[in-house]
């Protein structure tokens, strides 16, 4: 042997990298059909290492009459079978070379089956699909909602360049489109007016990027109707518009009722108290000229006008007081309330003159609130309890608060006439009296004063009484004013 | 030739008949009618005033001691006649009291921005009506150092 052993055992090397690396299984049989050498894919091939294969028949490996192989755990395989005899000086060897074939159906099937999906979703879209061959601008292939869209058949997109599609309203552009999409392969267009077969315009969403298939540049287009979603906005825009309109609109119409109603309390508050003036002042006038001519009977008819007309006077101011709060914006103060009750209660020293009165004034937290406001409340509550027990020997007056669930309550007590709890309802209401005239004066909007300014602080009023047996009047206030 | 408009003392702008009535009463049971000048509009008091009109002999420095403004008057309001008189450095020194029915807020804040000297709220009950009245005409032409000492 004249050939150098040490590339033969290169070679052997060699060799039993190849065989090992190979994909398909080898087997290696001797003379006498026994297996000696396995590469790695036929241990996979038959599930067994090759310590227990090697001296096994190679048989072993044959597969039946229908292509297929039993590997050591029984189960079968596809096979592809190929046997070459190796002829060595002391007899032939015999090589297996085996393929796994049903791997190879299962990805050729995958593959089929990936296919048929993505090519049904490219039917089915409800989007128009373009593809494009990005170097010449030809249609490859166009879906079906496209050409419906559209009102092109499939044949006519093919073969033709993008800008050539009648479609596009404005050819120069659509080309200058495609050049600046070749460059920057990616282009994104909101709203792009198309035209139909019948000349109908179509907004749609145009989305186009450019891939590589097989080394070929592709460009798919993605086109969205959205004319229907366009009208849509249009008519929301316009619902919009016309909800603004209308509500500007009722927003003047309030703004010209307050107007009104301010000019016609400006009107009662200057215009009907000048008649009312003449009626007192003439009546006053005839007592005071011609009294002596008149018997007693007319000039007790003339008091009675003057009565009359005076009490017709404080309804007025009571009203336009009343109708005031509702249009004035109440004031977020910090009052002393004990300070404020102490100054109503130094107004209304006329009310006290010439009576015996034990006035009782308790613990007053501050609170916050419209001063202006909570003193007209301090007036009439006061007043009020002064009037009704003026027929006591001694009017008994207390003034305080209670907490109640963590809420301040304040409160006017008297033991004054009190009044019928049945009628309580009526309490509050303008214009509202629990007495007679005759027996107590006054207008019946003082309680209906209080209630709408503790209404306005987010607050509460309310009061107990019994008949003869004095009255309580309570109420809170909101400190968290709007 | 127009005789020359006497000298008043108190220049009465009031366009209701009875309310001039009611106050020329109370003024002169108070004993205070001997020159009171009358304008039924605004229009007539600003003439007055500023010497214009049926007034053009009287001479600006005959002030009256003190103008009774009502609010509500024909052709030009009370504000307006206010403002002009106020805004005059010619006439501004006039105490100017206003006696109206109106109890709005915003008519009495308009007539003290503009500069008014006294604000009344006429009352409707009659012996209240000239109380003010004639307590008004005391003060003014009585208790009141004038502006302009008439010569």
């Amino acid at each position: 042997m004249t050939r150098a052993a040490g590339l033969d055992g290169v070679t052997e090397d060699l060799s039993r990298l190849m065989v090992e690396a190979f994909s398909n299984a080898l087997v290696v049989a001797d003379t006498r059909g026994l297996i000696v050498r396995v590469n790695a894919a036929a241990e996979h091939l038959f599930g067994v290492g090759r310590a227990e294969l090697i001296g096994q028949p190679a048989e072993l490996f044959d597969p039946n009459a229908d292509g297929s192989m039993h590997r050591g755990d029984g189960s079968q395989v596809a096979v592809e079978f190929r046997n070459t005899r190796l002829p060595t000086p002391g007899g032939d060897y015999s090589v297996r070379e085996l393929r796994d074939t049903a791997n190879e159906k299962t990805t050729k099937t995958a593959l089929r089956e990936s296919e048929l999906r993505y090519r049904r979703l490219f039917e089915s879209a409800k989007d128009g699909i373009l593809i494009l061959d990005a170097t010449t601008g030809m249609v490859v292939d166009v879906n079906p909602f496209l050409t419906s869209l559209m009102g092109f058949s499939h044949a006519e997109f093919l073969g033709k360049a993008v800008w050539e599609l009648g479609f596009f309203r404005d050819q120069p552009a659509s080309e200058r489109m495609f050049s600046e999409l070749r460059e920057k392969e990616y282009m994104r267009y909101e709203n792009l007016p198309l035209e139909n077969r019948d000349g109908q315009a179509i907004e749609v969403e145009f989305v186009s990027n450019v891939y590589l298939v097989a080394g070929r540049k592709v460009i798919q287009c993605n086109i969205r109707d959205v004319t229907a979603r366009r009208k849509t906005e249009a008519a929301v825009q316009e619902l919009n518009t016309r909800l603004e309109l209308r509500v500007a609109e009722r927003t003047a119409q309030l703004e010209a009722a307050n107007r009104e109603l301010e000019a016609f309390s400006y009107s009662v508050s200057h215009d009907l108290r000048a008649p009312l003036r003449a009626m007192d002042g003439f009546s006053q006038a005839v007592l005071e000229d011609f009294g002596a001519l008149l018997p007693e009977k007319g000039r007790s008819y003339l008091e009675t006008i003057r009565a009359g007309s005076q009490q017709m006077g404080s309804l007025i101011d009571d009203l336009l007081t009343f109708s005031r709060l509702s249009r004035a914006t109440a004031k977020r103060e910090h009052i002393p309330t004990g300070d404020l009750v102490r100054e109503v209660i130094h107004i209304l020293a006329p009310d006290r003159e010439g009576r015996r009165i034990d006035l009782r004034i308790g613990d007053l937290p501050d609170c916050i609130g419209d001063t202006a406001l909570l003193k007209q409340v301090w007036v009439n509550l006061l007043s009020n309890a002064l009037k009704y027990t003026r027929r006591k020997d001694l009017a008994v007056v207390e003034i305080g608060c209670q907490i109640q669930k963590d809420e301040p309550v304040f409160y006017v007590r008297d033991n004054g006439t009190g009044f019928d709890m049945r009628y309580a309802g009526k309490l509050f209401g303008v214009f509202q009296r629990l007495h007679r005239a005759e027996d107590f004066e006054g207008t019946g909007v003082g309680l209906a004063i209080v209630q709408r300014i503790v209404h306005r602080h987010g607050g509460a009023v309310w009061a107990n009484a019994t008949v003869d047996g004095g009255a309580t009047f309570c109420f809170t206030l909101n400190d968290s004013l709007p | 030739m127009t005789p020359p408009s006497p000298v008043a003392d108190i220049l009465l702008v009031e366009d209701n008949p009875q309310d001039l009535e009611l106050a020329l009463r109370a003024l002169r049971q108070a004993k205070l009618t001997k020159n009171i000048q009358v304008a039924r509009d605004g229009a007539e008091a600003l003439e007055y005033v500023f010497c214009e009109g049926p007034h053009t002999a009287r001479r600006m420095e005959d002030a009256p001691r003190v103008i009774l403004l009502d609010l509500k008057l024909p052709k030009i309001d009370g504000l307006e006649v206010l403002r002009r008189i106020k805004g005059d450095p010619r006439t501004q020194m006039i105490p100017v009291v206003v006696l109206t029915s109106s109890q709005e807020q915003r008519d009495v804040g308009k007539s003290y921005r503009l500069g008014v000297n006294g604000y009344i709220v006429k009352p409707v009950n009659f012996e209240q009506f000239v109380d003010a009245v004639q307590k008004l005409g005391m003060y003014w032409l009585l208790l009141n150092h004038p502006p302009i000492s008439k010569g």
